[in-house]
């Protein structure tokens, strides 16, 4: 993986045996370009725009010009704390849990010889599926009365809390369903690191009589840093998106102690009339994100062999 | 790059206990789905026992009412979400190819700037482009049109689209371009007829990762369709804010949803496996 990363790149500042035609390359580019900026960039640009205005959904035309108002008032804005700190306490455990499982499992992957191919192929599949699909899938399994999760703590001798209503037992149903969606996608990237570290340092290593902890300690975790970087930054810059998933099994609730603030943005811009400050929620997600970006592109560009 | 070696972690960690965890993990991963499947083919009296039935007659009643002209038929939606999916997966692969050619084979200024914009537009959260997007295409007509959908798909997948094919073309030595150049085909034709066949690779990968974002997609499709564009994921979502809606019927409905992404990936695994790798997506 890290060939691939590198490989990506390296390969831009050199020079490509091109004719020299100054146009051409434009040319190539302007389409996607052109899609990009109607679906993304003037999408983005403009809601920085609306962020430090007065306006409401329904009365777009109607706007003016407050400045950093609308962030001020988010300061002082109680449901909007409260989301935020959902979305940062959600987007830390889930991680956390991924990073933990998808070790494990990538270790695992890489220790077994004939199977591993087809393993690795099941392993991915809840990466694959809607998140709003797999919400569903999860509802069914928590439900009380004749659900799959609840039947297995009552035979273990478990009473078990009503997991969409209740708190803390809500956090467990919201975060379990991601991490199971998720993990997949970190134990992959995981996986590549560990298939892509020399054979010939683990040997070294055994040689000079170090055990088995010992080599994953200094060899292998050092080893999987980047990989482990790139898996942890991606997933940050999912779990800021957060919506599908959330709004199929809790849709926020009990009241809004699960709402996430990507839910908190639609609910505002479409159910409530304050544009500017929705906007403004919006830019905090935007920011956040391009934080991540900046780091992960560090880290990546840090990759680059000093050539 | 999978299937090719062997790294020797804990030696001592018995063949067994391997096994063991193996099948623990493809448990854990395996089970909510087959849940799932499961109740779609399971009568009311069958999904309401409060002891988990594990074996039973498949009952199709939920997958015949949909198919059926009626009020329960999703072939609207279906059609919906195939043909958007579809759609945006060509459209994708065009614009990614000529990008990603341009960004391969050109140096030009402004180059690094362009793809780090086009990287960004990737990772940035899509959510705080909705509401100008929003007034935008209702200014334009395109909401709840496919139309509007295949757009937005376009746009989500490009960036990542246009990062894994220049990933590929970079492989893929330009003497084979040159060598027909010198034969007098154009660019373009050598686009087509040599460059992306030798990385048809990424772009079986391109296509399976497009057609699932698309067919998948719930955020954008919620918000702007509402009768004649609604697709799958959003047709599901509403079922279950209904009255009176049996298990079955829900489950039968997320199993559509479920099962194309899990074909392709699983037709696709290999172009897939290095794609995910290398891209780094969603």
């Amino acid at each position: 993986m890290q060939a691939v990363e590198r490989a990506r790149v390296s390969s831009l500042p050199r020079v490509r045996r091109a004719r020299r035609v100054p146009l051409a390359p434009y040319a190539f580019i302007a389409p996607a370009f052109a899609v990009l900026a109607i679906v993304l960039i003037y999408p983005m640009l403009q809601n920085i725009y609306l962020s430090l205005h007065t306006w409401s959904f329904a009365t777009p035309d109607k706007i003016s010009f407050v400045g950093l108002d609308n962030y001020l008032r988010l300061t002082t804005d109680p449901i909007f704390s409260e989301a935020f700190v959902f979305t940062m306490l959600f987007a830390a455990t889930t991680i956390a849990a991924e990073l933990a499982i998808g070790l494990g499992g990538a270790l695992l992957l890489a220790s077994i010889g004939r199977l591993r191919f087809l393993a690795t192929s099941i392993v991915l599949l809840p990466y694959m599926i809607a998140s709003i699909a797999v919400g569903l899938t999860w509802r069914l399994l928590w439900t009380s009365g004749f659900g799959l999760i609840n039947y297995l703590l009552l035979a273990v001798g478990i009473r078990p809390p009503a997991w969409l209503a209740d708190q803390p037992a809500v956090f467990f149903a919201v975060i379990i369903p991601e991490i199971w969606h998720s993990t997949p996608f970190v134990t992959l990237i995981l996986l590549a690191g560990l298939l892509s570290q020399p054979l010939d340092v683990y040997e070294a290593a055994r040689v000079d009589g170090a055990n088995a902890w010992q080599s994953f300690r200094s060899i292998t975790l050092p080893l999987l840093r980047p990989a482990l970087a790139v898996a942890l930054l991606f997933e940050t810059i999912y779990k800021l998106r957060v919506f599908d998933l959330v709004y199929i099994l809790t849709n926020g609730g009990p009241g809004t102690q699960t709402q996430p603030l990507g839910l908190l943005v639609y609910r505002r811009y479409f159910l409530y009339t304050d544009g500017g400050s929705t906007a403004a929620i919006s830019v905090v997600l935007l920011v956040l994100g391009l934080l991540t970006s900046v780091f992960y592109i560090r880290v990546v560009y840090r990759q680059e062999p000093a050539t | 790059m999978i299937a090719r070696r062997v790294v020797h972690t804990p030696p001592r960690i018995g063949a067994v206990i391997r096994g063991v965890l193996l099948a623990v993990l493809l448990l854990y991963t395996l089970l909510p789905v087959v849940w799932m499947v499961g109740t779609s083919l399971k009568t009311r009296a069958l999904i309401l026992s409060t002891t988990p039935v594990l074996l039973f007659q498949p009952d199709l009643t939920a997958y015949q009412q949909f198919l059926s002209p009626g009020k329960s038929s999703i072939v609207l939606n279906l059609v919906n979400s195939l043909s958007t999916a579809l759609a945006s997966t060509a459209v994708t692969i065009v614009l990614g190819s000529l990008a990603a050619y341009g960004f391969s084979r050109y140096r030009f200024p402004g180059q690094r700037a362009l793809l780090l914009l086009m990287l960004a537009t990737r990772l940035l959260p899509p959510l705080t482009a909705v509401l100008p997007l929003f007034l935008l295409l209702n200014s334009w007509s395109l909401i709840d049109t496919r139309a509007g959908l295949i757009l937005i798909y376009t746009g989500l997948a490009v960036p990542l689209a246009t990062w894994m094919m220049k990933a590929f073309i970079d492989g893929i030595p330009v003497e084979y371009e040159e060598a027909a150049m010198i034969d007098g085909a154009s660019r373009l034709r050598v686009l087509g007829q040599i460059t992306l066949p030798l990385a048809a690779p990424g772009v079986v990968a391109v296509a399976i990762l497009t057609f699932v974002l698309a067919w998948n997609d719930f955020l954008f499709a919620f918000i702007f369709t509402s009768v004649n564009a609604r697709t799958m994921p959003v047709l599901l979502s509403q079922t279950v804010g209904e009255l009176d809606i049996s298990w079955q019927t829900l489950a039968s409905l997320a199993t559509i949803v479920i099962v194309p992404p899990i074909v392709l990936s699983l037709a696709g695994q290999k172009s897939l496996v290095r794609g995910l790798v290398g891209g780094g997506l969603k």
